[in-house]
């Protein structure tokens, strides 16, 4: 996923050495997650996927969970995301059945938009499998999730960076029994953009960004949801509202623009 | 292991096999043929006993098989039964692995209990008609290790133990090499398992942490130089064909100082007939150089790291004409040749910079060799007496680490 994860686990009842075995359990996960989803790296599942493509891979329940959930975001973008891309760079359907999935041929696989969070979610039930009732987790700094209550008893609270502008100060969210990801270009990375708009198979070009929000264990579509709507796609709500209940921040830093001349960061409370 | 030994940078792109020695033809295994040669026969219905972290790693490895369909799961521990649950929905959740065998419906069952409680469920599962995979070391006493080898001695079902270094591509391919005389007579053996890790796992209920936390129990664990150790000393003993005569060792807790006496850091030296001394340290206090395994030999050196292998040749030794086209990797000042699995067909196919580290995680392969045991009648990679002999070798290397003695590993004690 080659990003850096961190976590804050409170010692909220816990022994130190117990809360560190529980940290050291995520890690391994997120570790083991990355082995089977790196696309740089020949021995993961992903590159066996890419290398087999046309015909059908069997796969464990935790990549087909990822799998799904990038096609759920394909659909859901109208096409703007997508981790399966042709030859041309457009964005193509994977086959998925019970434990299997199969790649159209020649196609490749980049579950980047998407992996971060749903390691974050994974990692979250393994805590919460444990007992662990407060943590804090992130992945590049760009997607976190938040079990339960923060120090002193508040939600974690979060500061969008790159969202406040015009002089305006960044918004903060608080986070409790939450996910959030965002997916924001900063003007010193103009040119280098490394969000493709799977629709057209370039480089999007970046219009800001989003923040999206929504309850705990949907980091994963928080992170596709990000990115699509950081690139100006749409997003398809309608069967979601009840499940993940977004909030979006859109804005932020435009591609044309230093800091201070983009629009103000706009909620958007679903 | 190994990212930092394993850049792709210094590997050339010429083929490694193009002209090379048959012997590297032999141990060929292409991993999406041999899932071709399986699917033919019936998905064996499987169950799981023990889904602590090993137990769930085998349920990511299973469900990547064809012919595997895993129906059911058993722990004592509900929050474990119910997260592996999870990523099993299919399957059944029994309390326990009594339960599950005496429910009926399974061909196999993979044993990942701990160590000191592997026993009573391969003993049932053998009685019930099941293959067996059993997690390694296979015992924690040298009477338990006895009575599983005996028991699959009594059984017409496969039994395999869980030393995975003998189904692995690349540790197989070595072989060849070091059987072959490229490495020729053997000087030194040396080994290490590091990692920064507690070895312990969250349970604030004090019933909970003595369940779970057994690697730490001093009654019942043998230790980093069993648990991990074992599986190195067997990689040493499938090369060289012969056991260690004695073992020495140590150890002490030199960062985890949360009350636990189990050593967080030890060694072992072991000879192995003819003087071949061979030395061996596990920590949980620092990970660099992660886990690995090196035969030095006098002609070449070969290190092992598990995904990935490599060959050190001495200026003096004898070249062979596929060296020339041999992808090689830099270590500081030396040079190793990069030992590729499957290689021969991967040159053959453009692809042999697919090969340059396995595809799958050893695991994987273990399964893959118990599978292929049980539908096609081949020999587990590692059979029940080879299991309880390198099970044996690791409660003698505890034994030393405990009471800092000796230990002398008399014929008696690999006697099955």
């Amino acid at each position: 996923m080659g990003a850096r994860f961190e976590m804050v686990l409170p010692l909220t009842g816990w022994r130190p050495e117990d809360l560190r075995a529980g940290g050291e359990d995520v890690v391994a996960l997120i570790e083991g997650l990355h082995r089977r989803w790196s696309r740089f790296d020949r021995a993961s599942l992903v590159s066996a996927i890419v290398r087999d493509a046309g015909q059908r891979v069997r796969v464990d329940s935790e990549t087909h969970r990822l799998l799904t959930l990038a096609e759920t975001a394909r659909e859901r973008s109208g096409g703007a995301f997508a981790a399966a891309y042709g030859e041309d760079g457009r964005g193509v359907a994977m086959e998925l059945t019970p434990g299997a999935v199969r790649l159209p041929q020649s196609a490749s696989l980049d579950v980047g938009g998407i992996a971060k969070g749903v390691a974050l979610d994974l990692a979250a039930e393994r805590l919460q499998d444990e007992g662990v009732e407060r943590a804090f987790l992130h992945g590049g700094a760009s997607s976190a999730a938040a079990i339960g209550l923060g120090p002193g008893d508040a939600p974690w609270r979060v500061r969008l960076a790159g969202f406040g502008v015009d002089g305006a100060p960044e918004p903060e969210v608080e986070l409790k029994d939450a996910c959030l990801s965002v997916s924001l270009v900063h003007p010193a990375e103009r040119g280098a953009a490394h969000v493709i708009d799977r629709r057209t198979g370039l480089t999007a070009r970046a219009e800001g960004g989003a923040a999206c929000v929504g309850r705990l264990g949907h980091a994963g579509l928080a992170d596709a949801r990000a990115t699509a709507l950081g690139i100006g796609a749409e997003w398809d709500d309608t069967h979601e509202d009840h499940e993940t209940a977004w909030s979006t921040w859109t804005g932020g830093y435009t591609s044309d623009a230093a800091p201070g001349a983009a629009e103000p960061a706009r909620e958007t409370a679903r | 292991m190994t990212d930092q030994d394993g850049s792709e940078s210094a590997m050339s792109r010429r083929g490694f096999i193009a002209q090379s020695a048959g012997a590297l033809t032999a141990v060929a295994i292409a991993p999406t043929l041999v899932r071709a040669g399986l699917a033919s026969a019936e998905p064996l219905r499987v169950g799981i006993a023990g889904v602590g972290r090993r137990g769930r790693a085998l349920i990511a490895e299973l469900q990547t098989f064809e012919q595997v369909t895993l129906v059911a799961i058993a722990d004592s521990d509900a929050r474990r039964l119910t997260s592996a649950k999870r990523r099993a929905p299919d399957a059944q959740a029994f309390e326990s692995a009594e339960a599950m065998i005496d429910s009926g419906g399974l061909d196999a069952v993979f044993v990942a209990t701990p160590t000191h409680l592997h026993r009573a469920p391969v003993e049932r599962a053998l009685i019930a008609g099941l293959h067996v995979y059993c997690e390694a070391p296979i015992a924690h006493t040298r009477d338990d290790a006895r009575a599983i080898a005996r028991a699959a001695r009594a059984s017409d079902k496969v039994v395999q133990a869980g030393f995975l270094a003998r189904s692995n591509p690349v540790y197989e391919l070595a072989r060849t090499f070091y059987r072959s005389d490229a490495v020729r007579d053997p000087a030194t053996l040396r080994a290490q398992h590091h990692a920064k890790t507690s070895w312990r796992t969250p349970a604030r209920d004090p019933k909970r942490d003595k369940a779970l936390n057994w690697r730490l129990d001093p009654d019942v664990s043998l230790g980093l130089a069993g648990e991990w150790g074992g599986h190195q000393f067997d990689v040493f003993h499938w090369y060289l064909g012969q056991y260690p005569e004695r073992v020495r060792g140590g150890g002490a807790v030199r960062l985890h100082e949360d009350g636990r006496t189990t050593p967080d850091t030890v060694w072992c030296q072991m000879d192995f007939p003819g003087g071949v001394p061979m030395l061996w340290d596990g920590t949980l206090a620092n990970s660099y150089g992660q886990r690995y395994e090196v035969l030095h030999g006098t002609n070449a050196a070969i290190k092992l790291g598990w995904s990935h292998g490599w060959m050190f040749k001495e200026a003096d030794a004898p070249t062979q004409g596929w060296e020339v086209y041999a992808n090689r990797q830099q270590f500081h000042r030396d040079e190793g040749i990069t030992l590729i699995a499957d290689a021969t067909q991967r040159a053959s196919q453009g692809k042999l910079q697919d090969g340059v580290g396995l595809p799958h995680d050893s695991l994987w392969y273990g399964i893959e060799s118990f599978l292929r045991a049980i539908l096609e009648g081949s020999t587990p990679s590692c059979t029940p007496d080879e299991g309880f002999r390198a099970t044996s070798v690791a409660i003698a290397a505890a034994d030393a680490v405990r009471t800092g003695e000796t230990i002398d590993i008399t014929p008696e004690m690999l006697k099955v």
